[in-house]
């Protein structure tokens, strides 16, 4: 199949960008043809061959290729579809919302330009992942953590703009953010905060610089490149102790997330810790075929026999202490004696557990930082090996976290999947993020999960919970969803887009951010 | 005009310092230490698990094999197999591929 091209243009005007994209990167670094092939979504969701596939990609190595590039891409009017790494694969990978998208592939501007131990953070570029970043800081025995997401092939930079989240103190990436470089539609170079002033030493100390904050419109969204941006890390701690409690029943999590609440608010729990669900952590070490060999989701009588084998409940609540033993020894008396209450709860340290491989160990390395890609044993579960998450957002109350779980894993099991969820405890609200693992070889099973998901948005919307994050196949659909007051938000986007990109080259559609020209055909 | 010197020394001193991430004259080992190894450098990872449950325990460590054609591996990295998603050109480059091929085909 040809690769497509965007609206409104003809081979030829593709032909010639390319050609000029050549001249800008060199030869090597324009994909186009079968190369592009790397650049598919590998978990598609739409049976529509044609949606969600770029022309080509091109690859530069530094900000003044991405400005070069972009000024080509203005004059001759196509589209550029960014991502820092390309491997944000729960939610498209490096595949365009718009197809014949141009891919523009920062994957080789992988400098990491400082890492500052006095302070307290690096500055770097957006192909450098959390591997290249931790590696970095161990072979300069550097006393400084990262944290991380779970998989650590993905970039700082990317995770960051797409609001992800970790499982340290500074698990709100987009939150230890400080200064960006930007490139503008037009091709103008940007700095924000302090780095707009020239010869301030602060732009990665000091996040507002003068007059507003505008690094927030460059996350999620279509109106600028980062190539450059500050990450506060954490200084290694003097103490470190994981632990995992364990509830035994579903219901449990209500009451959970009732305890949780006053801990999280009192910093008694330090971390972005997780409340994960049964079938997510059985699913990083073993198979579903290994317990259940029955059509749809696994019985009651199942899960108790997986719960027992591998010393886990129905829930599981992974944190950790930082500091010394002085203040983590009272944190943990705290902690424990607030959940002891729950009947049946277990409480582990690392030297508790005596299985191997183990989700406390495993957990034990990511709540300190060290990037891994050992969660993605979960996409093997039952052989499918695709996923997708739906990921709405709550208070942190247990009336809401119960209705969540039963509204989410209802559907899901409804449909005949598992439940794969948790819920990450941010610093005011929950996220509860559900992983539904299927095949994307099978088109049925495509459709049942395109059905399963956009019934899901409307649910949540119509209780008021939104998701914070989304499938390049559902922007426009969980866009629609943040509709208060005639879609003012949008509205307001669009108006920052029309001035900023008036000609709409920088990635159409993301997040439900179309370009004026393309705003009546691509309404779904 | 100082201050403007002041800043583009800075960036050049920072510039100076920055290193890549991945070496450009990579041997086949050290590709597959750098891109492979997280999934399938160990019995817990991942990749091994399922090409044990898959293919059977002799097949699941990848540097242990000798069945592995190198238009298989170009296929597998470039387009991805099931849960494994595959590696863009810019990231795990041509003259990588190449050797890493080199390496699991030895």
């Amino acid at each position: 199949m040809a690769e497509p091209l965007p609206p409104g243009v003809n081979a030829k005007r593709m032909a010639d960008a390319l050609e000029r994209f050549r001249r800008i990167v060199g030869g090597d670094w324009v994909f186009s043809g079968e190369k592009v092939a790397s650049y598919y979504d590998p978990y598609t969701i739409p049976n529509e061959a044609e949606r969600h596939k770029a022309h080509a990609a091109v690859a530069p190595a530094s900000t003044e290729q991405v400005q070069e590039i972009v000024k080509v891409a203005n004059e001759l009017r196509v589209p550029l579809w960014t991502v820092s790494r390309g491997k944000n694969f729960a939610y498209g990978g490096a595949a365009p919302v718009l197809s014949g998208s141009v891919v523009l592939d920062l994957s080789r501007m992988n400098r990491i330009l400082e890492v500052n131990e006095k302070f307290g953070y690096a500055l770097i570029e957006p192909g450098v992942s959390y591997f290249d970043l931790y590696r970095h800081i161990q072979e300069r025995g550097l006393k400084l953590w990262l944290d991380v997401p779970d998989p650590g092939w993905g970039s700082v930079v990317g995770n960051a703009l797409d609001h992800g989240v970790g499982y340290t103190p500074y698990g709100d990436h987009f939150g230890m953010q400080c200064g960006m470089e930007v490139v503008l539609a037009d091709g103008e170079v940007v700095r924000t905060g302090m780095g707009a002033m020239p010869g301030n030493n602060t732009w990665q100390l000091f996040k507002y610089g003068f007059g507003p904050y505008v690094d927030g419109i460059f996350s999620q969204s279509n109106f600028g490149i980062v190539t450059k941006m500050g990450i506060w890390l954490m200084t290694e701690p003097s103490g470190y102790r994981p632990y995992l409690i364990t509830f035994p029943r579903a219901e449990d999590i209500e009451q959970v997330v009732e305890i949780v609440r006053p801990l999280r608010l009192n910093n008694v729990l330090q971390n972005a810790a997780t409340i994960r669900s049964l079938v997510l952590d059985a699913a990083l070490f073993t198979t579903k075929s290994q317990y259940y060999s029955g059509e749809g989701p696994i019985p009651d009588s199942v899960a108790k026999q997986i719960m027992a084998d591998q010393e886990i409940g129905m829930w599981n609540f992974c944190g950790a202490l930082y500091g010394p033993p002085a203040i983590t020894d009272v944190l943990w008396t705290a902690t424990r004696d607030a959940f002891a209450s729950i009947p049946g709860v277990k409480f582990y340290f690392p030297e508790d557990r005596k299985r191997r491989p183990d989700i406390l160990i495993h957990r034990a390395d990511t709540m300190k930082g060290i990037p891994k890609l050992t969660e993605f044993g979960f996409l093997n579960w039952n052989g499918g090996g695709g996923h997708v998450g739906f990921s709405p957002v709550s208070p942190i109350t247990g009336q809401d976290a119960i209705k969540q779980f039963r509204m989410v894993s209802g559907r899901v099991r409804e449909y005949g999947f598992d439940y794969m969820g948790l819920m990450a405890v941010g610093f005011r609200e929950l996220h509860h993020v559900t992983v539904i693992v299927y095949d994307p070889t099978s088109p049925k099973e495509r459709a049942k999960l395109n059905e399963l998901f956009s019934l899901m948005v409307r649910e949540a919307a119509a209780e008021g919970y939104g998701e914070y994050r989304t499938h390049i196949h559902y922007m426009d659909t969980i866009a629609g969803t943040y509709s208060w007051n005639n879609n003012a938000l949008m509205k307001m986007h669009q108006t920052i887009k029309d001035a900023l990109d008036p000609n709409g080259i920088l990635s159409p559609g993301k997040s439900g951010i179309w370009p004026r020209h393309l705003r009546e055909s691509t309404k779904t | 005009m100082k201050h403007i010197a002041l800043v583009s020394l800075a960036v050049s001193a920072l510039a100076n310092l920055a290193m890549p991430a991945t070496g450009a004259e990579m041997t086949g080992k050290e590709v597959f230490e750098h891109y492979c190894t997280y999934c399938h450098g160990s019995g817990e990872g991942p990749g091994t698990m399922q090409l044990k449950r898959t293919r059977g325990a002799d097949k699941a460590m990848l540097t242990e094999r000798h069945d592995l054609a190198p238009d298989y591996i170009e296929y597998i990295v470039r387009h991805g197999l099931r849960s494994m998603p595959p590696f863009v050109p810019s990231d795990l480059t041509e003259a990588e591929l190449r050797a890493l091929v080199a390496f699991l085909t030895k």
